[in-house]
């Protein structure tokens, strides 16, 4: 796997802890309850332009994380349709996030995954040119990430 | 919009129930210009819910770059032969289907 894994730099993830302790205050004060906190991160991380804004709006990205399996196509003639499939092996999966760094938007899908619902999804999404398609998971309350490259011809942004 | 029908199978083997789902929708990004170099507005399923017999299988929550005809598919433990999968999605002009299908 070449493609550069997400690791928290120490400014973003001090910001994300300030960020964090501001929630913290705000669930003592009976304002929010976790969903509603996650929700409004989750529409700022739909909105980001980039994958480290994304990845932030989510809670940052704590681990890279082996027992990862995502599966895409090294290259893919139609970027407007690539099978993408994620599964783990993790404890406790949540949620799972597909992003495409090449993307207008880069998170692409976010999955929930109920209590019973097996760790694995698959599907097909629009790749706007070659780059780097990262899956994230939502384990136990923690982020984890793996990443692969893939080469499209024909861009899929349209 | 002339909805077409959602594609479901969904078939148990060893305690475990594989699902897969295709909803016809044309996920227009609303990057994309028409032959006059007009944009096409944006059109997509930003939400999608599966149900097995009332319990919440998977929740999805999509934006434009999920390919036209969203496919997904996923696993979920236990599901018996007859059991009545529900598949519902609502788009971002908050236009909703629904479609059903027996596990098998």
């Amino acid at each position: 796997m070449s493609c550069r894994a997400i690791t928290p730099a120490s400014p973003d993830r001090r910001r994300a802890l300030a960020r964090g302790s501001a929630l913290a205050t705000l669930f003592a004060g009976g304002l929010f309850s976790s969903t509603e906190v996650r929700a409004a991160g989750e529409e700022v991380a739909f909105a980001a332009t980039s994958v480290p804004e994304a990845l932030r709006a989510l809670g940052g990205v704590q681990a890279v994380d082996s027992e990862i399996v995502l599966t895409v196509p090294d290259s893919a003639e139609n970027g407007a349709i690539v099978p993408v499939s994620v599964s783990c092996t993790l404890a406790g999966v949540q949620e799972i996030f597909i992003v495409v760094d090449t993307n207008p938007n880069p998170l692409v899908v976010r999955f929930s995954i109920p209590d019973g619902t097996e760790p694995f999804v698959a599907t097909r999404v629009k790749v706007a040119e070659s780059g780097t398609v990262y899956a994230v998971v939502r384990a136990g309350g923690t982020l984890y990430s793996a990443c692969r490259q893939t080469q499209v011809t024909i861009g899929g942004c349209a | 919009m002339v909805v077409n029908a959602i594609r479901i199978r969904a078939k148990a083997s060893a305690g475990i129930t594989e699902v897969l789902v295709l909803m016809p929708h044309p996920m227009e990004t609303g990057l994309r210009k028409d032959a006059n170099g007009e944009f096409v507005a944006a059109h997509f399923i930003d939400e999608v819910q599966v149900h097995v017999s009332g319990r919440l299988v998977l929740q999805a929550r999509m934006s434009i770059a999920v390919s036209k005809d969203p496919l997904l598919s996923f696993r979920f433990r236990g599901g018996t032969p007859g059991e009545r999968v529900t598949v519902r999605w609502t788009d971002n002009r908050a236009l909703q289907h629904t479609g059903e299908a027996l596990v098998t």
